[in-house]
C-alpha cells in the first residue's frame, strides 16, 4: 500500500528536481556568459559554435553506434559462426574512424598518435552503446516471450478445460451410444454430462431447488454406484415430498464422496447406509458404515467445508453431529432449509 | 398434426443425435438437416417448417445471428447448446425451447411438445401433448385434462375418461403446461382451471373428484381463477 502512494508522487519528484537543476545551471551558464562576454557579444557567436560542434559530434557518435547495432550488430553478432566477421568489421570501424580523423587533421603526421587515442575513445562510445542497446533488446525479447509462453500455456490450459469442448465432445460420445442396442452407455454418458454442467455451472450459485440438488446427488451416486463391485454394499433411501425448497448446492456432497471413498469394501458383513430425507423443508441425512481395521483417513477438509456453510447460511437451523466409535463412523445432520436462510453474495 | 422440422448443427454427430430421437417421437417429422447454416436458411425461405432445431455456436454464422434473420419467418426455434452461456441471449430472439448437448430423449420430447402447442394455438386447433405410457405414446388433449396427480416417480394425467400415467417429474410436467391455463395446488396436484368448480378451505372440486389445496399455493389459485 505505501510503495503504490510512493510510486504515484515520484514523477513529481522528478519533475521537481529537473526544473530547479535546470534554473540553476541556467542561472549559472547566465552568470558566467555575461562575465566573460561582457560588452562583446558578437563574439558569442564562436562559442555557440563549439558548443554545436561538441553536440554534432555527440550526435554522430551515437548514430553511428545505433546504426552499427541495427546492422552489423544484428547481422552478425547473433549467430555464433559469424562472430568473427564482426570483430574484423570492428577492426574496420576503428580503422575508418582513424582515417576519418587523420583527414580531417590534414594528414599531419604529428598527430597521429593523438588521433589514434581519440579514434580510439569515440570507437569505445560507439561499441558500448550498440552493446547496450543490444542488451537492452534481448532483455525485452525475454520478457515478452516469457509473457506470450504464458498466454499461450493458460489459452491451452483454457481450451482443454474450454466447457464448449467438454459438452461437444461429450456428445459425439452420446451420437455414438444412441444407436447401441444397450441403452447404459447413453444413459451414463447423458449422467456424466448432467454432473459436470452442475459442478461447473449451478454450483457458483448460492441456492439451488431442492428438485436439481436431488436430481444432481442421484446421477452422482448412479455412478459411483456403477463402478461398485457389489453395488449392494450401499444401502441407499432417498425421499422427497415434493414440497419446494432451496438448498445450497454440493451441501451433502462431501459426506456422501466419504462415504463412497472410506466407508465401502469388498468384503463388507454390514453395508454402508446413506438416507436423506426433505420432508415439510425439513432435511434429515445419515450416512452410517461400518469401520475397518486398516482405515483410510482424509484431510477432513470437505467436511470443515460443510460445516462453515451451515454456521453462514443455517445458523441455529441445523444440528451435525459426527460420531465415530470403533466398529462404526456415522454422520446425522438436520437441517431447516424452509425457514430463511442467509443469503451470502 | 404432425410438426414438419429441420435441423441445423455443424457437427455432423449433433446431427445425428437429433435424428435419432426425432425418429422415435410420432408427431415429428425432420424432413432435413443442414451442416451448413446457409443452407439452411436457403432451405427455410422456400419450404413451408414448423420447427428449426439450431445450434448455438457455428463458425460461419452464430445460431443467435441466424435467429435474428430469420424473424420474418414464421417458425418456432429451438435452440441447441453445448453449454449454456448463450441461453439468455437465445430467449432475446425469441426462442421456443433450448437444449443442452447431449440432449436427452425425454428434454427432446419436452421441446417437441412445446412447438406442438405452440403450432396447435396458431392454427386455433385445441392443444394437447404426447406422453409415453410405458413402449405406447399416449396424445393427451389439455381441454378434456382435469388434474395431475403425482405418485412417487409416476404421474397420473386424469381426463374425463380415462387415465393415463408415465414418468416424469411433476414440475416437468408444468414446464409443458401452458401457463395460466393449469395451476399446481399442493405438492403432488396440478389442476386445470377451467375444470375446477368449487374452492374450499382446504380443498377444490375439479370435475367429480376432491382435490387437496396446500396453503401455500392456495393465493396463486385465487389469483388465477378470480383474476
Amino acid at each position: 500500500m505505501s510503495s503504490k502512494k510512493w510510486n504515484n508522487w515520484t514523477p513529481w519528484v522528478f519533475a521537481t528536481l529537473a526544473i530547479g537543476l535546470g534554473g540553476f545551471w541556467g542561472f549559472q551558464l547566465h552568470e558566467s556568459l555575461t562575465l566573460q562576454y561582457a560588452g562583446e557579444w558578437d563574439q558569442l557567436g564562436g562559442f555557440v559554435r563549439w558548443l554545436m560542434g561538441y553536440v554534432v559530434i555527440l550526435s554522430g557518435l551515437i548514430l553511428l553506434g545505433w546504426l552499427n547495432f541495427r546492422g552489423p550488430y544484428q547481422w552478425w553478432v547473433l549467430l555464433e559462426e559469424d562472430k568473427w566477421i564482426y570483430r574484423s568489421w570492428t577492426l574496420l570501424l576503428y580503422f575508418f574512424l582513424y582515417l576519418f580523423l587523420h583527414w580531417s587533421t590534414g594528414w599531419e603526421v604529428d598527430l597521429v598518435e593523438e588521433n589514434l587515442l581519440v579514434a580510439l575513445l569515440a570507437f569505445v562510445f560507439v561499441m558500448s552503446f550498440t552493446f547496450v542497446a543490444g542488451l537492452v533488446k534481448s532483455r525485452n525479447q525475454q520478457a515478452k516471450l516469457l509473457q506470450e509462453q504464458t498466454a499461450a500455456e493458460l489459452q491451452a490450459l483454457r481450451s482443454q478445460l474450454n466447457p464448449h469442448f467438454l459438452f461437444n465432445a461429450l456428445n459425439t460420445l452420446y451420437s455414438r451410444a444412441v444407436p447401441l442396442e444397450d441403452e447404459s452407455l447413453a444413459e451414463g454418458i447423458e449422467e456424466l454430462s448432467g454432473i459436470l454442467r452442475f459442478t461447473l455451472q449451478q454450483s457458483q450459485k448460492d441456492f439451488v431447488s431442492i428438485e436439481e440438488e436431488l436430481t444432481f446427488l442421484e446421477r452422482y451416486i448412479g455412478l459411483q454406484q456403477a463402478r461398485m463391485a457389489k453395488p449392494e454394499n450401499i444401502d441407499i433411501d432417498i425421499r422427497w415430498d415434493q414440497s419446494e425448497a432451496q438448498i445450497p448446492p454440493l451441501l451433502l456432497l462431501p459426506f456422501i464422496e466419504n462415504l463412497f471413498k472410506y466407508g465401502i469394501f469388498p468384503k463388507s458383513e454390514r453395508p454402508a447406509k446413506l438416507s436423506l430425507s426433505i420432508e415439510e423443508g425439513q432435511l434429515h441425512f445419515l450416512s452410517q458404515n461400518p469401520m475397518y481395521p486398516i482405515q483410510q483417513k482424509g484431510t477432513g477438509k470437505g467436511v470443515e467445508q460443510v460445516k462453515r456453510r451451515l454456521a453462514l447460511q443455517y445458523p441455529d437451523q441445523h444440528q451435525l453431529s459426527i460420531q465415530q466409535s470403533e466398529e462404526q463412523f456415522e454422520v446425522r445432520l438436520q437441517v431447516s432449509l424452509a425457514s430463511k436462510a442467509v443469503h451470502i453474495s | 398434426m404432425i410438426l414438419q422440422a429441420i435441423a441445423i448443427d455443424d457437427e455432423p454427430s449433433a446431427l445425428k443425435v437429433l435424428e435419432a430421437h426425432a425418429e422415435k417421437i410420432p408427431f415429428l417429422n425432420l424432413k432435413q438437416s443442414f451442416l451448413n447454416p446457409t443452407e439452411g436458411l436457403a432451405y427455410l425461405q422456400s419450404h413451408r417448417v414448423n420447427v428449426v432445431f439450431l445450434d448455438v455456436q457455428m463458425p460461419d454464422l452464430m445460431g443467435t445471428e441466424l435467429a435474428i434473420l430469420l424473424r420474418d419467418i414464421d417458425v418456432q426455434l429451438i435452440f441447441v447448446t453445448a453449454y449454456a452461456d448463450y441461453a439468455v441471449q437465445g430467449f432475446q430472439v425469441r426462442a421456443l425451447d433450448y437444449l443442452l448437448k447431449p440432449v436427452s430423449l425425454p428434454r427432446f420430447l419436452e421441446a417437441c411438445n412445446r412447438a406442438l402447442q405452440g403450432q396447435q394455438k396458431r392454427l386455433n386447433q385445441s392443444p394437447s401433448l404426447f406422453i409415453k405410457d410405458g413402449y405406447d405414446w399416449v396424445k393427451v388433449d389439455l381441454d378434456k385434462l382435469l388434474f395431475i396427480r403425482s405418485d412417487t416417480n409416476l404421474l397420473f394425467f386424469h381426463q374425463a375418461e380415462k387415465i393415463v400415467s408415465t414418468r416424469m417429474t411433476i414440475s416437468k410436467a408444468l414446464d409443458m403446461l401452458p401457463k395460466g391455463a393449469f395451476v399446481r395446488v399442493h405438492k403432488s396436484y396440478i389442476v386445470a382451471v377451467h375444470a375446477i368448480r368449487k374452492i374450499e378451505r382446504h380443498q377444490l372440486t375439479v370435475g367429480q373428484d376432491q382435490i387437496p389445496l396446500a396453503s401455500s399455493y392456495k393465493e396463486e389459485v385465487q389469483r388465477l381463477l378470480l383474476g
